[in-house]
């Protein structure tokens, strides 16, 4: 099953849950989330997530 | 012990973190003085020290490296461990961190759970599984996670328990600093020749992997990589053997919930996160502020240190509802616990810390029925600020078969 992971800690970004702390609403694409969103745990940016398959 | 008096010996620090956080979400305090500690001998004299003990406070420092950096670790881990990924700040710290997480990331270490974590844990409860008793630090939880990193590294087995001994004097940095530098330089030298070994024979265990990782088209200097498997023994040692160790002191504590956990493993995952947030193994983070800044509405001025407690915000009541209660159902919500720290510095391991804890508390609630404290022997607790830990962990159980 492919995700979007954070390469720089591991944090999986889940499209049904969002980033509510950061106002990012259950149900957004990856694609509709801001350029200058940040991962919730380590702070990296968007450019640091990949589609990986666990 | 050494080790009690770098890493604390309170038994219950929060009621005190939680009265000064009270006043203030940030306190011009340092924790070895509120808590009648030894100096750390590796501060440097004349700066003002600063405690965070709010949720957001706590997470601010975390996350604005720039502010508060990493070089506060110059005094104490850059002597022992080296170049490690702790003493590093932007721009240099992202790239090497990325070589080393992918080695770490989570669908990496769940390969590892079934044939390097599993039977590592099996062998061990296999030693005592029969008798009915058990002390669970010295004959488990303090063996486990060494053992695995060592099978991880491909470690000769003549060089473990030499190897464990300079591992422990690595780490005694606020009380005697030398001893620390001395295992460091013997460790070097280990692991550099460990390293020549594998770059001329690669196998597959870790050593191997990462000296063919590259950044930026050059390969790890191998004064990092040293650094990076120095700290390896304290970041993937220590702290999982001391997680596992206070989860077990608090089921213990709370046989409801033990019983609620045997009975129900989908709780698993959330009674880690539980005991994480409740009573983690590290209890704050050290950072220097590089530029005059306000925290929590207090005025902090450039080459203050701010001791990060990670420990008092993760019983901040304003995030976490009836925060002293250990309650392995809790909601995993919004407020993330910060026993793995939070922002550029977050924990590498902490995939692994989750595998390891996973199969250790399944193993143990399925081989060691009825499990519970000795009545007979002193009993267990979790004590100490920096880190920490139980001592022993005396428990009695009716064996199977």
């Amino acid at each position: 099953m492919p995700v979007l992971m954070c390469m720089n800690c591991g944090w999986i970004y889940d499209p049904t849950a969002g980033d509510p702390e950061a106002e990012i609403a259950p149900g957004t694409a990856w694609e509709d989330v801001p350029e200058d969103w940040k991962c919730p745990d380590c702070g990296a940016g968007k450019s640091d997530f990949d589609m990986v398959e666990v | 012990m050494d080790d009690r008096l770098n890493w604390g010996d309170a038994f219950d620090p929060y009621p005190k973190l939680a009265e000064l956080r009270r006043q203030a979400p940030v306190v011009e305090a340092e924790y070895r003085t509120v808590f009648g500690m030894s100096p750390d001998v590796t501060r440097p004299e004349g700066r003002r020290t600063f405690m965070a003990l709010g949720y957001h406070e706590v997470r601010e420092a975390l996350t604005h490296p720039e502010i508060y950096s990493n070089t506060f670790y110059n005094n104490n881990v850059l002597p022992t461990f080296g170049r490690s990924l702790t003493v590093m700040d932007a721009p240099e710290h992202m790239g090497f961190r990325k070589i080393f997480q992918k080695a770490f990331l989570p669908h990496v270490v769940s390969q590892w759970s079934e044939g390097l974590v599993q039977p590592v844990v099996d062998e061990l409860i296999g030693k005592f599984e029969k008798r009915g008793t058990a002390e669970l630090v010295s004959e488990f939880t303090m063996i486990y996670p060494f053992e695995i990193i060592f099978r991880q590294l491909q470690m000769p087995r003549e060089d473990v328990q030499v190897f464990k001994n300079l591992g422990a004097s690595l780490t005694s940095f606020a009380v005697d600093p030398s001893k620390g530098r001395e295992a460091s330089v013997k460790l070097g030298r280990y692991f550099e020749a460990l390293i020549e070994a594998r770059r001329k024979d690669p196998g597959d265990d870790l050593i191997s992997l990462l000296v063919q990782a590259e950044v930026d088209g050059e390969a790890l200097p191998v004064e990092v990589l040293v650094g990076f498997l120095r700290q390896l023994l304290n970041a993937a040692g220590d702290t999982t053997y001391r997680s596992t160790s206070g989860l077990l002191v608090a089921l213990l504590d709370h046989p409801d919930q033990l019983e609620l956990l045997r009975n129900d493993r989908s709780l698993v995952p959330s009674a880690i996160e539980e005991l994480l947030r409740w009573d983690g193994p590290v209890g704050l983070q050290g950072r220097l502020v590089m530029q005059d800044t306000t925290l929590g509405g207090v005025d902090i001025p450039k080459g203050s240190i701010v001791e990060v407690m990670a420990m008092a915000a993760d019983r901040d009541e304003t995030m976490f509802p009836d925060p002293d209660k250990f309650d392995i159902t809790r909601k995993i919500g919004a407020a993330r616990h910060f026993a793995f720290s939070s922002g550029p510095h977050l924990c590498i391991g902490q995939h692994l810390a989750r595998v390891e804890m996973t199969r250790a508390i399944n193993a143990l609630l399925d081989r060691l029925p009825n499990l519970r404290k000795d009545p007979d022997k002193p009993q267990p607790e979790s004590r100490g600020i920096w880190m920490r830990y139980p001592d022993h962990i005396h428990v009695k159980f009716d064996p199977k078969g």
